[in-house]
């Protein structure tokens, strides 16, 4: 093994399957670590023979933080979200691109930073369904576009008649249109760098909507929904698996009160629930509060249950539904 | 019987025309009222010494029946008086031209008046009182050709014929008298007659090979089930059903055959799956068409070297169990299946339809915001454009997107290469000379209906240069990939064949 391999063998998959590729004098994906752009070695549809080359800019080289704030809006019944994107002055390209599937959004209360920034909110066509938020800066890819390193943009904000849940949301970088010669690689390299293609952002957990209400309202449909959400929470790393196991197990009483017509069963066990959050986050309901998107990548506090905007997420929709419920 | 002795009848002699009267024909008369005409008959008066005068005489090879035979009548002259013209078996013979021969003796040198003349009735008969007939004897009946009497026989056995009732040749009645059996003797086996031994004409051994026996009838029918729709093999969809476990059965009117050795072979119908090639002077089946393979599940199977056709015996319960593996390309098959040694029929389905079902054509843009490149160039495909609805779904909110907010006035989304009307191996592989390679250096993808070529060259009608960007991004926002692919030039991208290949699910196919 040459320098070069030993250094793009470092640590991810596709480092590692370079390797091998390599070995074999063919195929092969490497990265560079000077520039974190990947070069593709494929050979030709052509002629079955020639080894062509491309290079692979991948949109994840930026350091996004999101900001977001939710509450109850002033009109329609809604519930407003509302997001702000910063740029780490240590990222490598411009956030051109932010992206979440939620439940529902009212696509006229969207709002939209100023042009080239474009909003989208619609149904969504694909196969997930839902319903697609979206903002992206309709530049040229350029260097300069979008929000730079160690910048921040706000205005993205929507409203929406459903209430939070916690969703991945997708930023992405500027970068140039990948190009291929012939038809580009295929075979396993052409399945890692389709893979590639498909996740090629950068996540940040979000608050947004995923909860619907139902009319007329239903506590335990609502109830049902939270903890379906809820339940997303340990594999995407905010909550501790024993932790999540208290929050489903209270939901699941007063789901339980509530389908046998006992309210003041399921008042007390949602009230235990935001009693068991306010232990860990006594701030855990104040309102008007900025929130700050999970980086799941970062090392959690071990003493840490659950993260706070899972948890504040949590309580505002618990509020809510005792406030439905008349307390 | 017994000739009349004409001396009591003076009158006769001078009455010739009276005896004519007398004169009938015999009627040889059965129980089925049958008869058989004799010569003559003559009848007098009593006879003086007892019995009856009466005559019967038969017609000789050389006696013609009614008409007049003189060779006689010399003779007859030189013994006797007109108008006797000769003798027969001790009698004068009195001829009435133009009239019958009769017979008669009145010519005293001749013998007595009365004398009893041979019996003319057949054996195991006997002549009727009325002297007419002559009726068979108990236990007897008149043969077919109502000359003789022969043995009354009870209804004929099976396979027996004739009167009497016989036996084919080489079987005889057996013990019982119930049936008609191999003559024992027959044949050195008990099987047949003849040399060489063989069944008689109809027959067929039987299972215990002792004897012949009326053959059973045999109605094979084989049927095939577990026929229905796969997916192309070689996609990258997780899951593709691509193949079919099948069942051929071979049943004998209702009953499973086991043992039948059966041929199972597919192939495929011609200009399935979306494919207008080869030209018809290629031979069908097109012998370069990739089809689907029968791997055998079933035991004691031989297989052709190209799996397109396999040859089993049929299990216990008269099956034979195979798979079916899909080809890459789309199309339907035809599985024949065929008995060995023997003749089947083939009844129900025979179908399989290899395909992706779910592809729908691309509908025009309600709001212009798209055009389908037709007639496709590729005149070996000329249906191309289609997608599954998420996938199109997908294009047209990209398409509507991209036309809201492309930069260029002029950029325009025009839609070639989807996916063939059942997907599969889309074959666009050229020659130096631009001529088709069937089935070889196919489209990368392009195969499940969900990616499709868009326009990105210079020519009108193409996303401009300014929107390539913004259409990327559009498409991603809509949760598509979209790369440019290009032919390289001297190692620079050949505008004029750019196009964006677009995963519209993302994923690649």
């Amino acid at each position: 093994m040459n320098m070069q391999m030993a250094i793009t063998c470092v640590s991810a998959f596709l480092l590692a399957f370079s390797c091998a590729a390599r070995a074999q004098g063919q195929e092969s994906i490497v990265l560079d670590p000077q520039t974190g752009d990947y070069t593709i070695t494929y050979i030709s549809s052509d002629d079955g023979t020639t080894l062509l080359t491309a290079v692979f800019v991948p949109a994840t080289k930026i350091a996004p933080t999101v900001t977001l704030r939710f509450k109850l809006s002033d009109h329609k019944n809604n519930i407003s979200y509302a997001y702000t994107l910063a740029n780490g002055s240590s990222s490598r390209q411009a956030i051109v691109g932010f992206r979440m599937l939620v439940s529902s959004a009212d696509s006229t209360t969207l709002a939209v930073p100023p042009s080239p920034w474009d909003g989208l909110a619609a149904p969504n066509p694909g196969e997930k369904g839902g319903f697609l938020v979206d903002w992206s800066f309709l530049g040229q890819g350029g260097p300069t576009e979008g929000i730079v390193p160690g910048d921040k943009l706000k205005g993205f904000a929507f409203e929406s008649h459903d209430l939070p849940g916690i969703v991945n949301a997708q930023l992405t970088g500027a970068t140039p249109v990948l190009s291929f010669e012939d038809e580009g690689p295929t075979g396993d390299i052409g399945k890692q760098l389709g893979q590639q293609l498909i996740n090629d952002f950068v996540s940040r957990v979000v608050a947004a909507p995923m909860v619907p209400i139902p009319s007329p309202f239903d506590a335990a449909n609502v109830l049902t929904q939270i903890q379906a959400n809820a339940q997303t929470w340990v594999g995407l790393q905010i909550v501790d698996a024993s932790f999540e196991a208290q929050i489903n197990s209270l939901l699941q009483a007063a789901i339980d009160a509530l389908n046998n017509s006992n309210a003041g069963a399921a008042v007390k066990s949602l009230k235990d629930l935001r009693k068991l959050l306010k232990q860990q986050f006594p701030d855990v309901d104040k309102e008007n509060q900025d929130d700050e998107g999970i980086d799941t990548s970062k090392t959690k506090h071990p003493a840490i249950k659950i993260d706070k905007l899972p948890a504040r997420v949590l309580d505002f929709d618990l509020k809510f539904v005792l406030k439905q419920l008349g307390n | 019987m017994r000739f009349a002795d004409k001396r009591n009848f003076p009158w006769y002699a001078n009455s010739p025309y009276l005896l004519a009267v007398l004169l009938t024909i015999l009627l040889f008369v059965t129980e089925n009222a049958r008869a058989t005409i004799y010569a003559g008959y003559w009848q007098g008066p009593p006879c003086p010494g007892g019995g009856t005068d009466v005559g019967l005489i038969q017609a000789g090879p050389n006696f013609p029946q009614n008409g007049v035979w003189n060779s006689w009548a010399g003779m007859c002259a030189t013994i006797g008086e007109a108008p006797w013209v000769g003798t027969f078996q001790g009698c004068c013979v009195w001829s009435f031209p133009g009239n019958c021969v009769i017979y008669g003796h009145d010519y005293p040198a001749f013998g007595p008046y009365c004398f009893s003349g041979p019996s003319l009735c057949p054996a195991n008969s006997t002549l009727d009182g009325n002297g007419v007939t002559c009726n068979c004897t108990s236990g007897y009946q008149e043969d077919s050709t109502h000359t003789s009497c022969v043995v009354v026989t009870a209804e004929c056995l099976p396979h027996a014929s004739g009167t009497p009732c016989q036996c084919p040749a080489g079987f005889v009645v057996n013990a019982d008298q119930t049936a008609c059996v191999i003559a024992a003797t027959a044949c050195q086996t008990p099987r047949a007659s003849g040399d060489p031994c063989q069944c008689p004409a109809g027959f067929v051994e039987n299972a215990s090979h002792d004897g012949c026996v009326a053959p059973v009838q045999h109605n094979l029918v084989i049927t095939l089930s577990g026929l229905g729709s796969i997916e192309p093999s070689g996609t990258t969809k997780v899951n593709a059903i691509t193949s079919l476990n099948i069942t051929a059965t071979v049943t004998d009117q209702g009953t499973p055959v086991a043992g039948q050795q059966v041929m199972l072979e597919a192939s495929v119908v011609r200009s399935s799956g979306g494919h207008q090639h080869p030209p018809s002077s290629v031979p069908d089946p097109d012998p370069d068409r990739p089809k689907g393979k029968s791997i055998p599940i079933s035991s004691g199977c031989t297989t052709v070297s190209d799996q397109s056709n396999i040859t089993c015996p049929t299990q216990a319960d008269g099956n034979i169990q195979f798979t079916f593996l899909a080809p890459e390309p789309s199309g339907k098959h035809k599985i024949k299946a065929t008995c060995v040694g023997s003749t089947c029929a083939q009844q129900g389905p025979d179908e399989i339809n290899v395909g992706v079902t779910e592809l729908e054509q691309i509908p025009p843009s309600s709001a212009s915001s798209y055009v389908l490149i037709i007639p496709n160039a590729d005149i070996n495909h000329p249906d191309n454009h289609f997608l599954t609805p998420n996938a199109r779904d997908v294009l047209v909110n990209i398409a509507d997107d991209f036309t809201a907010k492309k930069r260029d006035p002029n950029s325009q989304l025009s839609l070639n290469d989807a996916s063939l009307v059942t997907g599969g191996v889309f074959d666009v592989g050229r020659d130096e000379n631009g001529n088709l390679i069937p089935w070889k250096k196919p489209h990368a993808e392009h195969r499940r209906g969900t990616a499709i070529d868009i326009r990105a060259n210079n020519a009108p009608g193409a996303i401009r240069p300014n929107d390539l960007v913004p259409f990327r991004t559009i498409a991603k926002r809509w949760g598509a990939v979209a790369v440019l692919e290009c032919k390289m030039m001297q190692n620079i991208c050949d505008i004029s064949t750019r196009h964006f290949h677009v995963r519209l699910l993302g994923r690649a196919e």
